[in-house]
């Protein structure tokens, strides 16, 4: 890649919120550039994982080394993809500060929306040349217009700015490549300066090892050079370095202002920081880091038990295995009095928790438990210590702490205007404190809240497309922890008490809250020999009971001339189910009852 | 000698409720069937078969027309020796029985008559899907007496869409109206795939409350039990002596052999199931092989399993020490979790016989899966 000189690299990204034509357009891009074989080109080349393509986003960010003839002269395109969603933003951020431009790309047919809104302003803050695609305009559906004009509203984006696109036909998108090269910068930097490389994303490599994806600021990189990672301070020895494209290329260098990767010998993605800064050894006290590196901070944490005790082995290698793979989730040993020994795991979100569960019982084949998330608290102990609580089991009794603080966060929602009132509602019921509102056009508007994360994990983002009739989208960002009126709920299962699903609630909402969880648990649990109580408590005060009637009738009635195989095959098919549950105070509790305190419908 | 299971998967029309195998068919394929039928006994029983008892099942064997069951019978004469046989059943459909064919019954060598009535209300009758009308039964029943079949029982179903326990005990008081010895009396099931089921989900039908089902399982003990008729399997009443011994097989898991298609058998701790297809059936024989579509060899665990689910049944339950033998140590021992929980809970009883009292014969399927899951925690059994 040395014949690029720096002025004919352009490094940017595409961001977009969920379904507006990412991947599409990406591709696109791909099919322009000579180097790439149609034929190995899948559908959507920048999501790798099988995961990813089923949910139609991308979670981990890779980087393409595109060689480019625009007018006649080389460029090279380093389109480095971001993930689009919520839970990602910090990797979103890293990743932007790789580049010097973005594709902002806004679907026609949905105009803005919160993710949108949320990618934009992490540009503007990574100081990103932005170039503003309304995308889909071949689309009947397609309201341009309206498009551009909130763009103006909401972003400042001027008409002539704004480039007509479809990723599906490929109209615009040699007007976008002109505008790459003629609007985005070229990247600075000095090849003489100390080596500075920004790592803005890592993935694990079954032959490899991990790969780090890197943006050279100043200096080279090349093989056998010793480097070190200036946050954790461990050195390497460069091994290999090289440009992705349809797979990994190795290349003799990687320049200042290039984009690419490096192997480098680290054996788990856990050892690595994204947004940690590459230098050389030889050169890492004289140098400063790139700003912004931060440890990622697990937003929600849920419980992973195996169904069978047996398995907790096999539960932790699985686990391992993730590990090399996600540098985001957390998971430390803990035990349920009711589960048995299992794992506490951190995510930075409920998607990414959806993804890493998935995943965990997609590879490792393992049948599992799942508790509901929940968030983390704080208590103020009356030595003045702060103390965190991971789950709702942990935390101690009233008389233990002086104040117990919860995470906030700002939470952004675009919606149709004609359900603003109906968002308004839920938002306030959730104890969201209103702040914002404007007004985008097309009958449309952003709100924007204060409200208790743990608000938003109870199910509120599927209510809030439910009252918007799918329409409204949200995001969010923590902005601190404070204190509220909190209490721990304490649920009991024929008089035991279920650890694993004592919840932490506001007080306005325990017995409200408590006794849709019974009624949930009253569906889930299957009738057994016996009548089953249930109950919720706060401290030593039951706040609402339910019970679950004995079997009444269960006899296959008719035997059929002479075949008993049918009659066993319904038996083993109650053996498998019976093996799926948990015994808690010798009541057999299907998987499903651990997640009821989230799927409660909240209806007042 | 095993016994003798027959089947003739044919019908005149299928119920609403049925999901065994049997089909319209034409005269031709009935023909071609019999033949097959045939060619099965030869090849399996070369020296011919003499067993204890025999029924004849379907679909409907009274299907056949009275020249299809007289060959059906010079089948029998060449292939079976029914010298050392004590029953002889043949289910009937009501509905298609004439005196031509109950004659031809009784030279096969019937002496015991299973009629399906399922319902003496003629609402219920149409719901089912039933083909005859309310006055058929009796004058069947006639029929069969009149052509020397003694032993009469009769089939009937409960917790009927809309039923209540007054038309129940009607329908009770009915069957036994005709000096009937024996009654099966099935709760009506929902299988999978039947129209029945498929009106069940769309909401066409209601189906019966399950405490008025519970009160109907007890209404039938209760009457059966004051005309003298006991319960001697959760769904079969008989007066004492006249309990059907081919059943009996089955449920204390004896040896049968089971012919015609989709029939199964089960010999030497093997289960044999043939093609269920009539043709794919007839096809395999003429083509001179046995129609054996699954044989499945019983390891010692699905053979205990097997008798649990078979013989939990009955009333006299199952012989313990039959259970320690098949297992080669002390099953109470190896099921004491389960036997304490559920003696406790008063559905079963454990002396010299395991057997489930009134009220674990209502949840039998629980019951087995206790102990079921029990046997499979302790120690793997041996293969």
């Amino acid at each position: 890649m040395a014949e690029y000189p720096l002025s004919n690299i352009r490094n940017f990204s595409i961001i977009a919120h969920i379904d507006h034509g990412k991947s599409t357009l990406a591709d696109r891009l791909l099919q322009s550039s000579a180097a790439f074989d149609q034929r190995k080109l899948r559908e959507q080349t920048m999501d790798s994982m099988d995961l990813e393509r089923e949910r139609g986003i991308t979670i981990k960010a890779k980087a393409i080394a595109l060689p480019m003839v625009i007018r006649g002269e080389n460029y090279l395109f380093n389109l480095i993809d971001t993930p689009g969603h919520v839970d990602f933003g910090y990797e979103v951020s890293r990743a932007m500060h790789a580049c010097e431009g973005a594709l902002l790309l806004v679907d026609t047919t949905q105009g803005i929306q919160a993710q949108t809104v949320a990618n934009m302003y992490q540009a503007i803050n990574a100081d990103l040349t932005v170039i503003p695609l309304a995308n889909k305009v071949d689309m009947v559906a397609s309201r341009y217009e309206e498009t551009v004009a909130e763009m103006h509203q909401v972003f400042g984006i001027k008409e002539e700015e704004v480039i007509k696109c479809s990723g599906k036909t490929g109209i615009g998108v040699p007007e976008i490549l002109e505008a790459i090269v003629d609007r985005i910068p070229p990247p600075k930097g000095d090849r003489d300066n100390p080596l500075t490389a920004l790592i803005f994303d890592a993935v694990y490599d079954d032959y490899r090892g991990v790969v780090l994806y890197v943006r050279i600021r100043d200096g080279f990189l090349e093989p056998r050079q010793k480097i070190a990672m200036m946050a954790t301070g461990k050195e390497f020895e460069v091994l290999e370095v090289g440009v992705a494209r349809m797979g990994l290329i190795k290349q003799p260098v990687l320049e200042t202002g290039c984009v690419g990767y490096v192997v480098c010998g680290v054996k788990s993605i856990q050892d690595v920081g994204i947004g940690d800064t590459i230098t050389l050894a030889s050169s890492k006290d004289v140098v400063k880091p790139l700003p912004g590196y931060k440890k990622p901070q697990p937003m929600v944490y849920a419980g992973i038990y195996p169904t069978q005790a047996s398995d907790f082995e096999n539960l932790r290698k699985g686990l391992q295995k993730l590990s090399l793979s996600d540098s985001s989730f957390t998971y430390v040993p803990e035990q349920s009095g009711a589960l048995g020994h299992g794992f506490r795991c951190g995510y930075l979100g409920l998607l990414h928790m959806d993804i890493v569960q998935e995943r965990l019982e997609r590879e490792s084949g393992l049948e599992l438990v799942m508790t509901a998330p929940n968030v983390h608290y704080e208590i103020l102990t009356p030595k003045g210590e702060v103390v965190k609580i991971e789950r709702a089991a942990d935390l101690p009794d009233p008389s233990q702490y002086e104040e117990i603080r919860e995470p906030i966060v700002r939470l952004n929602v675009i919606t149709p205007t004609d359900s603003i009132g109906d968002v308004i509602k839920l938002s306030l019921e959730r104890r969201g404190l209103y702040q914002n509102q404007e007004h985008l056009g097309q009958g449309r508007a952003m709100l924007t809240f204060k409200m208790p994360l743990s608000e938003i994990i109870f199910d509120y983002f599927d209510r809030l497309k439910s009252i918007t009739h799918g329409y409204g989208t949200m995001d969010y960002e923590l902005i601190g922890f404070e204190a509220a009126d909190l209490v721990k709920v304490r649920i009991m299962v024929a008089a035991e008490d279920v650890d694993a699903l004592a919840m932490i609630v506001h007080k306005q909402f325990a017995e409200s809250r408590s006794r849709k969880v019974l009624i949930k648990l009253k569906d889930e649990i299957p009738r057994h020999l016996f009548v089953i109580a249930l109950q919720a408590a706060v401290g030593g005060k039951i706040i609402a009971a339910e019970r679950i009637g004995s079997v009444g009738k269960n006899v296959t009635a008719k035997c059929y001339g002479g075949d008993v195989s049918r009659k066993r095959k319904l038996l083993e098919k109650q053996k498998k189910g019976k093996a799926r549950m948990k015994m808690i105070g010798g009541v057999e509790v299907p998987q499903e009852a651990f997640l009821s305190i989230l799927q409660v419908d909240n209806e007042d | 000698m095993p016994s003798l299971y027959v089947h003739i998967p044919f019908c005149v029309r299928k119920c609403e409720y049925c999901d065994f195998y049997s089909e319209a068919a034409g005269e031709r394929d009935i023909d071609r069937y019999l033949v097959a039928l045939e060619c099965e006994f030869t090849l399996r029983y070369p020296d011919g078969i003499a067993p204890e008892t025999v029924f004849l099942g379907g679909g409907t064997p009274t299907r056949l027309s009275a020249e299809q069951l007289r060959t059906l019978g010079e089948i029998f004469k060449r292939r079976v020796d029914l010298s050392r046989c004590i029953e002889f059943t043949c289910e009937i459909n009501p509905g298609t029985l004439t005196p031509e064919k109950a004659d031809a019954l009784v030279a096969l060598g019937v002496d015991r008559a299973s009629f399906g009535v399922q319902s003496f209300n003629p609402d219920f009758l149409k719901s089912l899907g039933r083909i005859y009308e309310v006055g058929t039964p009796p004058q069947a029943v006639a029929m069969a007496r009149a052509a020397g079949i003694t032993r009469v029982s009769m089939d009937l179903m409960f917790a009927l869409p809309g039923q209540n326990l007054t038309q129940l005990r009607d329908d009770l008081h009915q069957a036994l109206s005709f000096g009937t010895e024996h009654l099966s009396l099935y709760a009506l099931t929902y299988e999978d795939d039947t129209p029945l089921t498929r009106d069940l989900q769309s909401g066409k039908v209601q189906p019966c409350p399950e405490e008025l089902e519970r009160a109907m399982f007890s209404t039938v003990g209760d009457f059966c039990a004051k005309s003298g008729l006991q319960r001697y399997e959760v769904s079969n009443f008989a007066r004492p002596g006249a309990e059907c011994r081919h059943n009996l097989v089955y449920w204390r898991v004896g040896e049968w052999a089971g012919l015609g298609a989709g029939a199964h058998s089960m010999l030497d701790h093997e289960i044999i199931e043939n093609a269920a297809d009539h043709k794919a059936y007839a096809d395999a024989l003429e083509a001179g092989k046995l129609p054996f579509v699954r044989r499945e060899k019983l390891t010692v665990g699905r053979q205990v399993e097997t008798l649990l689910l078979m013989a939990l049944r009955l009333d006299e339950g199952v012989e313990v020490a039959r259970l320690d033998a098949l297992i080669g140590e002390k099953f109470t021992a190896r099921a004491a979790d389960a036997l304490e929980t559920l003696t406790r809970q008063g559905l079963i009883e454990c002396g010299a016989h395991l057997r489930c009292t009134d009220r674990g014969l209502m949840v039998l399927d629980s019951v087995i899966l206790e102990i079921a899951c029990v046997l499979d925690r302790t120690t793997a059994l041996p293969a």
